[in-house]
Parts: C-alpha cells; structure tokens; sequence
C-alpha cells in the first residue's frame, strides 16, 4: 500500500527557518517546505471498443426458412476492422519505487486486465422490433429446434475471443462466459520508445480480439425487405496488474 | 323551489366533472408531449434501416460505427491527495483522437460512496487535478473511477461506460 506514496513523493526535509532578532520588532518568519510531489507514478490508459455491431439479411420469401448466420451469409458484420476483429490497446505504465527518488523517472509498461459485459433494459422488450440479448445459456445457438424459432426472433448473443457473454450477474449486467478477463500485455520496451509528457507509453501492446455474433430464428422471420441492424454497447472494467519482478541476468 | 335549487346544483356537479374531464384530458397531452421532447423512444421506429442500401454499405456503416466507439481512457492510477482529500492528481485525459466526452465519478469501493463528480470533459481536455467532496481521514483507500461516455450533440443518453480500479492516497500535509 504504501509503495505508491514512497513512488510518488520526494520528500525534502523540513526546514524551519525562524528569524529571531534580538529586540527586534519585526515579524517572525516560519516558512516550512514540506514535501514536493512528482508526477504520479502509475498511469493507467487503454482504448477499447465501446460499440459493436451486426445486421440480419432477411426475406419475405417463405423458402428462405433458414438459420440465421455467418455460415449462412445472411448476417452481416463489420469488416473493416481486420476481418471481425477490433484490437484493445494498453498504453499504461508506472515507475519503480527504487527508483521513485530520481529526478526522471524510467517508466516501465504495466499490464492490465480488461473484463467486458454488456447490459440488458428489458423496459423496451414490448417495442416493435426491440433485440434480447439471449441470457445465461454459453451453448445457445438460436436455431436449436424449430418450435423456438419464434422465442429466439430477434434475440442474439455475442461473443469476444469465442467466449459468449452469458454470465447474468446484478443490475442488468451480463458478464463473459465464466466472468473472463482479457489479460493485455506490458507495452513493449517503454525506456526505449519513450513516454508522452503524460506518462503514458508511445508504443502501446495490442491485441486484436475476435467478435461473432449468434442470432436467433430463422431468415424468414425477418420478413422486412430490408436488413435488421443492431447496434449495441460494451461495457468494460479495467485492472491495472503490477510490474513484473526484476530478474537477474 | 327546492326542485330548481336541486336541478342546479346536479348541473354544477356535471359542469365539474366535465372540466375535470377537460383537465385530465389536456394534462395527458401535456405529459405525452413533454416525454417526446424529452428524447423518449418512439413506439413505432422499426428495427433495421430503410431499404436501399449494399451490403458492402451496411457493412461499412458498422465499421464506422465500431471506429467511432473505440475510446481512449487516461488516469492516475494511485492518485495522492492532500490533507482531508482537498486537492489530488487525477490526470483524467480525454485525447482529441476520441470522439466521446467523458464524466468521471469516484466511488469508494468500501461504502460506494460517490466522492468526486466532474463535468463534462470533451476530447482534446483534461482534468489535472480534482478536490473531493468528502473529507477523508490520511490513509489509502481502494475506488473505482467510473468514466461514462457521452455524445452530447447526438444524445443526453450515456454511451458506455469504463470502471478503472485505482487507490487514492490521502497525506497529512498540503503540497500542490
């Protein structure tokens, strides 16, 4: 606990200066320094997605009785980030406390953990067209027999580096499968690459995460000549990890 | 006599309850009115977009979605205040790449008391530092900064949000 109050603070000393003049009438003068903070140590900065997205090609024609799928080619997802993938970056950084005293401060690249969820708002559900997510089954597939076909309509389920998010936890949260983290890495070399004046690293670690969607009835269910879009929010918390330890070589 | 005076009162007694009936009725308006201006959902938008468009254009419009959302996050992540949490080194920053304002709230993790609210932050701002509304005895003390996403000009409706676990220091002594 108290590593980051010794990482952060030079402490000076105290110095009292008290001026006494013998019968002097002047003023007497304290001036006391106390200590002189440096730019906190441990800098926390990542970017991730806060939006993802998906449209269904749907058919008025009743032949068209077909899951909805990727497989299939009848959902559409965004691709013009790297083929369904979006990359996390992790830009964070600290200082070692041996080296909290120094008049510049070596940082080093911190890893964090992320955990998305995403949130439900079953206030809409009586609106026209309003999407579900599809809640706390990992193994829901959407066209699991056709008597659901109505249930799953316009219900989905997505997934981040092949874990679904269907872990129901409080307040309308849905948590990954198991409540997954995604572990990113120290940005890379931080002595060599630099800092910006904010402490934060020139050269992140990246990591690019895989998203699919599942999506629930069949294709000509989706009788509007034109295609469903959703669009939806992640949610994401962030950890900050610790410096590895110094080995020696 | 008696007969008229009765008649008369029946006739106030339906008058009323007209104009009650006219209030209620005008009241309703209002309120439904109020709900739309106040960016309520519409009960009759569809789902999907009109039709027209390419898939290589639907496509593309979800990529622009997706770039558009992709936020970067800045903040201390062990800030330090001084004396009873009057002034601290939060570095929030909002880097101009974004396209998002942020509102930080501090959340003490023991109580979930909200100790520090900010404004709106807009992309290319930062805050520097930040003083707490709440007097907090020297010590450390483990909270989430709670960094809601917003886009003013499209909607009062938050955007997202992005919990960052963090441990404020509290000192003894004022030094900024």
């Amino acid at each position: 606990m108290m590593k980051g109050m010794a990482a952060v603070l030079i402490c000076t000393g105290v110095l009292c200066i008290s001026a006494f003049a013998e019968g002097a009438s002047g003023p007497t003068s304290n001036v006391w320094l106390d200590v002189i903070p440096v730019p906190t140590a441990a800098r926390i900065s990542v970017t991730v997605p806060l939006s993802y997205g998906f449209a269904v090609i749907g058919s008025a024609e009743e032949s068209a009785g077909i899951p909805v799928s990727t497989i299939n080619g009848n959902i559409l997802l965004p691709k013009t980030v790297s083929q369904s993938s979006v990359p996390i970056r992790n830009y964070s950084t600290d200082v070692r406390e041996e080296y909290a005293e120094e008049a510049f401060l070596p940082r080093e690249g911190l890893p964090v953990e992320v955990r998305p969820y995403m949130t439900w708002d079953d206030r809409y559900s009586a609106l026209v067209h309003h999407w579900e997510p599809s809640l706390t089954d990992p193994t829901w597939d959407g066209v699991s027999a056709e008597k659901d076909a109505k249930v799953n309509f316009k219900k989905f389920q997505m997934l981040l580096n092949d874990l679904p998010f269907s872990k129901k936890g409080q307040q309308n949260v849905i948590w990954l499968k198991d409540e997954s983290a995604i572990a990113l890495d120290a940005p890379p070399n931080v002595l060599d690459y630099g800092c910006t004046p904010a402490g934060t690293a020139q050269i992140p670690s990246e990591q690019y995460i895989s998203v699919q969607v599942r999506v629930g009835g069949m294709q000509n269910q989706y009788k509007q000549a034109e295609q469903s879009l959703k669009v939806g929010t992640i949610y994401w918390d962030v950890i900050p990890g610790e410096l590895p330890a110094v080995t020696e070589s | 006599m008696i007969e008229k005076k009765e008649k008369k009162q029946k006739l106030i007694v339906l008058l009323l309850l007209v104009l009650i009936g006219l209030a209620a009725g005008i009241c309703y308006q209002i309120t439904k009115e109020d709900d739309l201006s106040r960016l309520a959902r519409d009960e009759l938008a569809l789902g999907g977009m009109l039709p027209g468009k390419s898939a290589q254009e639907i496509s593309d419009l979800l990529g622009a979605k997706i770039a558009e959302g992709m936020v970067d996050i800045g903040i201390s992540a062990e800030p330090i205040f001084e004396r009873n949490g009057k002034k601290g080194r939060l570095g929030v920053e909002n880097i101009a790449a974004n396209h998002y304002s942020f509102q930080v709230e501090l959340k003490l993790d023991e109580t979930g008391e909200m100790i520090y609210k900010s404004g709106l932050i807009d992309p290319g701002y930062y805050v520097e530092f930040v003083e707490l509304n709440k007097t907090l005895q020297a010590g450390d003390y483990e909270a989430t900064a709670v960094i809601t996403t917003y886009s003013p000009d499209v909607t009062e409706d938050r955007i997202s949000e992005i919990h960052v676990k963090i441990l404020l220091h509290v000192m003894d002594g004022t030094f900024y």
